[in-house]
């Protein structure tokens, strides 16, 4: 059934291919841009990801206006604003940001200021009220997992006051992303396990959220899909190029998917344990996935039973009764998380993770103030966090 | 062409519509102040903002406003519809009459009004989740049950009890005295 009302907003473009970056200098004449900062990350870098740009550039009579390589693991506002002020010293007129979720939400604060005005990134943060198109910029992703080179957010750390800021825009979005497979070619297995996860739950989570489409529906299929035939393999073979290829362009689909239909509570309590016990986002996702898609399993069966189909195939999905399927979904989550275990060490459970009992409380206690459980089907109290809290500390 | 034939178009107004979305956000400012003393659900929730942390719910562009204060003990003050937008910590848009009349007079969840993009805010989101708990709580007082479950995924859990008593409360010196 359709919904009353949606919206859906995927202006990026989307150039995959094993030498995608190639084509990047192409891409900013044709955007009338040709000066860029380009913004990373040190781990980048080291990998020589930063290189394949830049050679992209030779011949192309485009001057770089500046490399920074610095952005720390959590973006900063601060480090935005100097960013900023950078590429006005350096008279840049776009930006390129390589790397994962914080390198691109950099890219995303410095393009308001850029194209805004202003000083402090500070003065935007909101939902929905930027006024205007912002300047194009550009991405190459080198994880397949956040999703971030085609969501309408940035979580913009303030380190004065203690606080993630949130920024939500369709004109966050970038002009065109780059799904490269050289560039998630070096990422570790179980990197490559954890960042897998995340896009399965953002592709999941979307796909049963109260603010699902059918046009975010697809996306989520897809994803879903490219993850459930090619993470395994990828996990136990990390050379192999074209499944590093489906894994991105997965990860892209699903941003796409929850960019425009919101995750739920995999992700509120994912945060909430980022925030109270450190545990990596994917690693997080990947341990609460099964235990959300059962807390809504009352509310929203018919939709989890539908996931069966991309997740595990058409012959599992033809083998399980009707009325089975929702669990036979969560079953095969479960044997997913199992087998990336085996051959990645990736943690199943808040226990492996190195969460201790008594933090679950803390854990739960945040989880319930995160955005994303607002567009959860289930409504998350603070008893039903602490429960799913409890149950994914000691189970897989 | 005869470009006579063709003159602009001023907006309508919809002056029931508009009176109401006002008159409600009236009746919510002073519930939240009056449930915000006595309300332990509420209260638990405010004592989580900030001192002086300031929400205003403003319709777009000029259908109405309501803010609403945090006090030093823990409560929430009705500061009425013509606060200083740029003062508050948080702006809260419904984006047009339409989706500001449903969800004033119970016809929209603020959940659904959020996911079909009816509202959009300025400032710290950090307390939004919050803040939709207590809008939630205020209109559990204000509409009847049955009204109040289209509205929400669950009911807050208030006794019977209490809801009756606070709601005849709310709308006998709630709302007509702030208390």
């Amino acid at each position: 059934m359709l919904p009353s009302y949606y919206e859906f907003s995927f202006p990026v473009k989307i150039i995959s291919g094993h030498t995608a970056l190639n084509n990047l200098p192409a891409e900013l004449i044709q955007s009338n841009v040709q000066r860029p900062l380009i913004v990373s990350d040190p781990g980048v870098t080291k990998a020589g990801l930063a290189k394949i740009v830049i050679d992209a550039f030779a011949e192309s009579g485009l001057t770089i206006g500046a490399l920074y390589d610095q952005v720390p693991p959590e973006s900063s506002t601060l480090v935005v604003n100097q960013l900023a002020a950078l590429y006005r010293e350096r008279e840049c007129d776009t930006i390129i940001a390589i790397g994962g979720g914080s390198v691109i939400d950099t890219a995303k604060g410095i393009n308001i200021l850029v194209s805004l005005g202003g000083s402090d990134v500070r003065n935007y943060r909101g939902a929905e009220t930027l006024p205007g198109p912002l300047r194009p910029f550009f991405v190459a992703p080198t994880t397949a997992g956040t999703g971030s080179e085609v969501t309408n957010s940035a979580v913009i750390a303030d380190p004065e006051k203690g606080v993630k800021m949130l920024f939500v825009s369709e004109y966050l979005m970038p002009r065109t992303a780059f799904i490269d497979s050289r560039m998630t070619l070096t990422l570790p297995p179980k990197l490559t396990a954890a960042t897998g996860m995340d896009a399965l739950t953002h592709a999941m989570e979307a796909y049963i959220s109260i603010q699902k489409n059918p046009l975010s529906d697809a996306f989520a299929w897809q994803a879903i899909r490219l993850i459930g035939a090619n993470l395994r393999n990828v996990a136990q073979n990390p050379s192999d190029q074209e499944g590093r290829l489906a894994l991105a362009n997965a990860s892209t689909m699903a941003g796409t998917a929850f960019s425009n239909s919101m995750v739920g509570c995999v992700h509120s309590m994912g945060h909430a344990t980022g925030a109270v016990a450190h545990v990596p986002h994917g690693i997080a996702m990947n341990i609460f996935l099964p235990f959300g898609l059962e807390f809504n399993l009352e509310r929203r069966a018919d939709l989890i039973a539908d996931l069966l189909l991309p997740l595990a195939g058409a012959d599992v999905y033809a083998a399980t009764p009707a009325d089975q399927r929702a669990r036979q979904t969560i079953a095969e989550v479960r044997r997913l998380k199992e087998d990336l275990h085996a051959s990645t060490g990736l943690a199943r459970s808040l226990q492996e993770a190195g969460v201790k009992p008594e933090q679950l409380e803390d854990i739960a206690k945040l989880a319930i103030n995160d955005g994303s459980a607002m567009m959860n089907p289930e409504e998350l109290r603070v008893e039903d966090a602490l429960a799913l809290a409890k149950r994914a500390y000691e189970h897989g | 062409m005869d470009t006579a034939a063709y003159q602009p178009i001023a907006p309508a107004r919809k002056p029931f519509k508009r009176a109401l979305n006002k008159t409600v956000l009236f009746v919510l400012g002073r519930s939240l102040q009056s449930l915000s003393r006595r309300d332990p659900l509420i209260k638990h929730e405010v004592a989580g903002w900030p001192h002086d942390f300031t929400l205003m719910l403003r319709i777009r562009p000029d259908g109405g406003a309501m803010a609403v204060t945090r006090t030093a003990t823990g409560h929430l003050r009705y500061l009425g519809a013509n606060y200083d937008e740029s003062k508050a910590d948080v702006v809260i848009y419904l984006k047009s009459i339409e989706t500001a009349f449903a969800m004033l007079t119970g016809q929209l969840g603020i959940d659904v009004a959020y996911a079909q993009h009816g509202m959009c805010a300025r400032g710290d989101l950090s307390y939004t989740v919050s803040v939709v708990r207590v809008l939630n709580i205020t209109e559990a007082y204000l509409f009847p049950a049955f009204m109040s479950r289209r509205l929400m995924k669950r009911l807050p859990p208030i006794p019977g009890f209490r809801k009756h008593y606070l709601r005849i409360r709310t709308y006998l010196l709630g709302i007509a005295f702030g208390k």
